[in-house]
């Protein structure tokens, strides 16, 4: 690890010391207690700790550290399990957390702006009298601070239903390498490449994060909670996958195998029915005939399954006996040695069974016992092993074993890490699953947006040589090969020729969907209707319904969405992986079939509103989501009103003499609405309207919420459609003057981000991001379209 | 378990940093139980060097004991804590003066009678002497906060009784009627039950908390062998340290051999009271609507004998609200707000508020220090809740519960 050397440290200390006082920690002692993480493998001894307590400290903080030459590592609570925030020797550690401010909760848009040393679990006191919860939950939700959950992307039981961190990061506050303060939004309002997925699982090498905007969810009604026993692993692992292919989703699906449920009863933490070789924890929240229907159909599936009982808890009381076992595993395995190696393995939910077939058979080889226990809703495994790091030839076997499952899981087409992060520990691994190609693009992002390396280096990212473009051609593969060859060659040809690159889409296409892991390929050239018709009929569909965008390749590029948005976000919570040639001239594929995956850095949701200047996808593969169908499509008055449905699925606003008529599908329509079945004509209608050519120039915009009823106001000629939870309006209108009023309030940014004030240059860290990407994926502007202008 | 051994078990997962009030206040790791254990490695493995300075977070941490609730993988915090203050007292790093006073004098039998005596005749007059007095550091200010003497209940002996009541020291003197009460109780509750002979004296906790082991050890021997001859079967404290401390008898003289089996055997028989009422069905009646009450878990109560649920059902009706954080500390933590009254006022600030959201009138605790600690809450709150020991408000509402 590289650091200020003997006399800078000593200026960097003294610097650091006077602009911090005694928030900076020198004393050896101290510092050393910031040596570790929850992993317990990884140490160093850090030069200085020092405790922000604004932006503006950690704006300063860079700016000494950096001129001294020293390295900075912002760290939370300590307890990643990758050594992503553990020091260096001699670097400098940015502790996050006295960061500890916490805004109102905005119930109407269902925000919250936290700064980044608050405790996930202590968002429930705040959220729950407004009727709202904050779902992503990782085993150590009651100690991880936001911050550190940014910075790895971190998962937990309720990603099964609800996602990742990475889905509920509306805006992030952060510095960047060289100080520059600034917001980068996600979905709709920035606009182009989504910065804010890009930081997100970064593992702070991009910058310090110093508060996030939140997205949360309806709390439930209610939960219930059963547990079915298997006799046979593989029974359970069928179970898992009839169970997501019904449509009818749980909000968790844990697993416990023969080996957990063993120690678990050895130890005297839980017992399970007599037989028991692997269990499923099933969770189903929601509306209660929802949550019974859930339980119900999981019951038959898992007797259809073999399952040899099956147990149902309604009382919080009942739920945590059932619970016992599998919040208790972890601390169960620790007892068996002096260290646990967890791994995080996620396969696509339909290779469950090899997964844990391919790690037994792989740790009997090496004479070591795994415990494993897991997400089993997202594939998301644990295998642990307990063993002591003193004893040489254990510890080979141990990691040797660890390689060759993590070798499966990416043969099975997983990922090494589905919410622990790469961190320190994984770094050597990343090339199992990625070849030289989309190293050499992960490394290459890192040194632009950090070109002095300042930002825990080390970690996430490995340092690799990015590939010379006429050697891309060997990495070409997959069901798309040939038309990802004519692709590469075309790049080449217009780089060469100092050309535009116009690509044609029609080449790539063909579906393949896969029910049993929720999940389909599509071809770019696919659109999206012909999506819809292929699943039609079936439990599951895919969620964003554009308003504009014909093909995925649209969708990617325009990050285009409809009146679902309230309900089910946009692409980016949907988008798994992409395969994209980038205009470099490279060949890769980032992201897997899977919900949870943080190795390297996120350069597929990156591409999300990029408008085609990154990369020419190829494949795009997608989350698909159950059905859900309220009956209810009702209407009112005034913009603002619909903060008192429930269950709200889809919404929209049109203008109907001189007022906004609301519409919105709901599950239980708020007072004062009435009925109107009518409402998904009226939005074909308009879709047809806006998308018809003539009639004027179609704007599309975002607007702060503040500025909406202005820009309205300046319109107000039908064809015209407004999705109000996004600040979004639509319209054909011919007359300039109008356009110019409704556009004049600027798209929502940093200046009206949730009515507070930031510094300014705010934009201009994503403005300057986005130039150093386009040159990075881009260098020679052969993917400047049309629609750049 | 051999200090070594214990801080091996921590996996430095972090699950301790929330539960760790002083983490909460200072978000540092030298004030988390995870970072006082890699101290304590640290130290003990010559990388970092033995001071008053490098010791001192150990002086700090409250002994509350929330961390061992919260670990997952069964570190047991409170050896490697006392481990620690040991080492810090044989640096010669005394505790402060009033510290030092109180320490000496609980391990005084006959200091101690003089005490309950003197406490008896002139409470009114000390407490309004204190009082005029508030504010001349923490020591006073603590006085001024204990309730008057008040009369006790008569307890018939009953020779051989099953359970036999700990009467302690501190408890013995100011607040003898609960001892009292409790023996009531319990014989209403269908057992036979007595206050132990004096003088069994102090059970040593403090001392094992301030690191004087010694002195500690030599208190558990005479509490052993008071109780032994009374021939009882259960032993039980009216305090929660004391009780939690009583039940590490076994542990604390484990190196004894002439002592391990009899300390062991005692340790067995150590129960909380409240348990035992509620194992005999025993109801007081219920809180109505109108009269709010919650409660404040005692640390050692509750993370040391693990006695969660029993105070709870045995307060459970209308009128009861369960406190935010009820098992987090009150900042009393023994004789820490002699020792560390900064801290402390801290703690007990961030309590006070807790206790007014729930709208509370009286606040029930099961422990004399906890009680004194909130009194002192409410008298700088401007007194807006009523503070009492468990069997004090139970005693008030004896023998018409409903159903």
């Amino acid at each position: 690890m590289s650091s200020a050397d003997g006399a800078g440290s000593g200026e960097l200390l003294q610097e650091l010391a006077r602009r911090f006082g005694p928030r900076c920690l020198r004393e050896r002692a101290r510092v050393r207690l910031y040596g570790y993480d929850a992993m317990g493998t990884a140490f160093g001894v850090p030069l200085a700790v020092v405790q922000v307590e604004s932006q503006e400290d950690i704006h300063d903080l860079i700016g000494i550290v950096r001129r001294h030459g020293g390295k900075i590592v912002a760290r939370g609570a300590g307890t990643g399990l990758s050594g992503g925030a553990v020091p260096g020797d001699g670097q400098v550690v940015a502790s996050l957390e006295r960061l500890q401010a916490v805004s109102q909760p905005d119930a109407l848009h269902r925000r919250l702006r936290v700064e980044a040393g608050v405790v996930n679990g202590s968002l429930d006191a705040v959220l729950r009298p407004y009727g709202l919860f904050y779902p992503p939950d990782p085993a150590s939700y009651r100690v991880s601070t936001i911050g550190g959950n940014v910075a790895e992307n971190a998962g937990g039981p309720h990603a099964v239903k609800y996602g990742v961190t990475g889905h509920r990061v509306a805006a992030i506050e952060m510095t960047d390498a060289e100080g520059r303060r600034g917001l980068l939004a996600a979905g709709p309002w920035q606009g182009g490449p989504d910065l804010a997925a890009l930081v997100t699982g970064a593992e702070g090498t991009l910058g310090i994060v110093s508060a996030v905007s939140l997205s949360l969810e309806e709390r439930p009604d209610t939960t219930l909670t059963m547990l079915l026993s298997f006799a046979e692993i593989a029974q359970a692992s069928a179970c898992v996958s009839a169970i997501v292919a019904s449509g009818v989703l749980p909000s968790t699906l844990e697993f416990l195998d023969r080996a957990t449920v063993a120690a678990v009863e050895t130890w005297g933490v839980a017992r399970y029915p007599e037989g028991s070789g692997a269990v499923l924890l099933v969770e189903f929240d929601g509306r209660p005939g929802e949550v019974e229907r859930g339980a119900r159909n999981a019951e038959e599936i898992g007797l259809a399954n073999g399952a040899i009982s099956c147990e149902i808890a309604r009382s919080a009381e009942e739920q945590d006996a059932l619970w016992l076992g599998r919040r208790g595993a972890y601390a169960v395995v620790a007892r068996y040695g002096r260290r646990v190696l967890t791994q995080d393995v996620t396969v696509p939910r339909d290779r469950l069974t090899e997964m844990l077939a391919a790690v037994e058979e792989i740790s009997a080889r090496h004479g070591l016992r795994a415990v494993t226990v897991g997400h089993a809703g997202d594939g998301n495994l644990h295998p642990d092993f307990a063993y002591d790091p003193q004893d040489a030839e254990e510890n080979a076997r141990v990691h040797s074993a660890n390689r060759e499952i993590l070798a499966a899981c990416v043969a099975l087409g997983g990922s090494i890490t589905g919410e622990h992060g790469i961190g320190t520990e994984k770094l050597g691994q990343l090339e199992i699953m990625f070849g030289p190609a989309e190293l050499g693009l992960t490394w290459a992002v890192r040194q632009a947006l950090d070109p002095g390396g300042l930002m825990n280096p080390g970690k996430a990212v490995p340092q690799a040589p990015r590939v010379r473009p006429e050697e891309a051609a060997a990495a070409c593969a997959g069901g798309q090969a040939e038309a990802a060859q004519a692709l590469l060659e075309a790049v080449r040809r217009a780089r060469a020729q100092g050309q535009r690159l116009s690509p044609d889409y029609c080449a790539l296409r063909g579906i393949e969907v896969s029910l049993a892991n929720m999940t389909v390929r599509v071809g770019a050239g696919n659109t999206v209707a012909e999506l819809a018709a292929e699943l039609s009929g079936q439990a599951l569909g895919f969620a964003v319904e554009p308003l504009l965008a014909e093909t995925f390749a649209d969708l990617l590029h325009t990050n285009d969405y409809g009146p679902e948005e309230i309900a089910q976000g946009t692409l980016r919570r949907h988008l798994l992986a992409v395969t994209y040639v980038t205009g470099y001239g490279e060949l890769v594929r980032f992201g897997r079939d899977v919900v949870k995956n943080v190795a390297g850095y996120d350069l597929y949701r990156l591409l999300i509103g990029s408008r085609g200047r990154l990369g020419v996808p190829i494949e795009l593969s997608l989350r698909l989501v159950p059905r859900r169908e309220a009956p209810w499509w009702s209407r009112s008055g005034g913009l603002d009103d619909y903060g008192g449905a429930t269950g709200l699925q889809r919404l929209f606003a049109v203008p109907e003499g001189g007022i906004y008529r609301l519409y919105l599908q709901s599950e239980t329509p708020p007072d004062g609405f009435r009925p109107s079945p009518e409402a998904p004509e009226i939005l074909a209608g308009l879709r047809l309207g806006l998308k018809e050519r003539g009639g004027g120039g179609l704007l599309d915009i975002a607007v702060p919420w503040q500025e909406m009823e202005r820009s309205l106001g300046a319109l107000d000629t039908p064809p015209m459609l407004v999705l109000p939870s996004a600040g979004r309006i639509l319209a054909r209108c011919a007359r300039t003057t109008a356009v110019a009023v409704a556009k004049s309030a600027g798209p929502p940014s940093a200046a009206s981000y949730e009515g507070r004030a930031l510094p300014s240059g705010t934009d201009e860290l994503a403005r300057l991001w986005r130039e150093r990407l386009y040159a990075v994926f881009d260098p020679d502007g052969i993917l400047k379209g049309g629609d750049e202008a | 378990m051999k200090v070594r051994d214990a801080i091996d078990t921590c996996i430095q997962c972090g699950f301790c940093l929330q539960s760790c009030p002083t983490y909460r206040i200072f978000r540092t790791e030298e004030s988390s139980p995870r970072g006082r254990i890699a101290r304590l490695k640290d130290v003990l493995s010559g990388v970092v060097e033995e001071t008053p300075e490098t010791l001192a977070t150990f002086e700090e941490c409250l002994g509350c004991r929330a961390c061992e609730a919260a670990c997952p993988s069964g570190v047991p915090y409170e050896e490697i804590l006392l481990v620690g203050r040991a080492r810090l007292r044989a640096l010669e790093d005394p505790p402060p003066a009033a510290a030092r006073l109180a320490l000496r004098l609980v391990r005084s039998h006959v200091l101690l009678l003089s005490a309950r005596r003197l406490w008896r005749a002139e409470s009114s007059r000390t407490l309004r002497l204190a009082r005029r007095l508030h504010g001349r550091g923490s020591a006073l200010r603590l006085l001024a906060a204990l309730p008057e003497a008040e009369a006790v209940p008569e307890v018939p002996a009953q020779p051989g009784a099953r359970v036999q009541i700990h009467r302690g020291c501190v408890m013995d003197v100011v607040w003898p009627r609960t001892n009292a009460r409790a023996a009531l109780l319990l014989r209403e509750a269908g057992l036979s039950a007595d206050l132990m002979p004096q003088p069994a004296g102090c059970c040593g906790a403090l001392h094992a908390h301030q690191g004087d082991l010694p002195a500690a050890r030599e208190m558990a021997r005479q509490v052993i062998a008071a109780f032994e001859a009374t021939g009882g079967e259960t032993v039980v404290s009216l305090a929660g340290g004391c009780g939690a401390h009583l039940k590490g008898y076994g542990e604390l003289l484990a190196d004894d051999p002439l002592w391990k089996e009899r300390a062991e055997r005692f340790s067995r028989r150590v129960e909380d009271v409240a348990t035992l009422l509620d194992r005999q069905g025993y109801r007081a009646r219920p809180p109505e609507a109108g009269e709010r009450i919650t409660y404040q878990d005692s640390c050692h109560l509750r993370n040391g004998l693990k006695v969660h649920a029993a105070p709870r059902r045995l307060l459970a009706g209308e009128g009861y609200c369960e406190m935010e954080g009820a098992g987090t500390c009150c900042g009393s933590a023994g004789i820490y707000n002699l020792v560390r009254g900064d801290v402390s006022d801290i703690v007990l600030q961030g309590k006070v508020r807790e206790i007014e959201k729930t709208g509370a009138k009286t606040v029930i605790t099961a422990n004399p220090g906890c009680e004194l600690q909130l009194r002192l809450g409410a008298r700088e709150a401007g007194g807006a809740f009523a503070v009492r020991h468990l069997v004090d408000w139970l005693w008030e509402r004896r023998g018409d519960a409903e159903g």
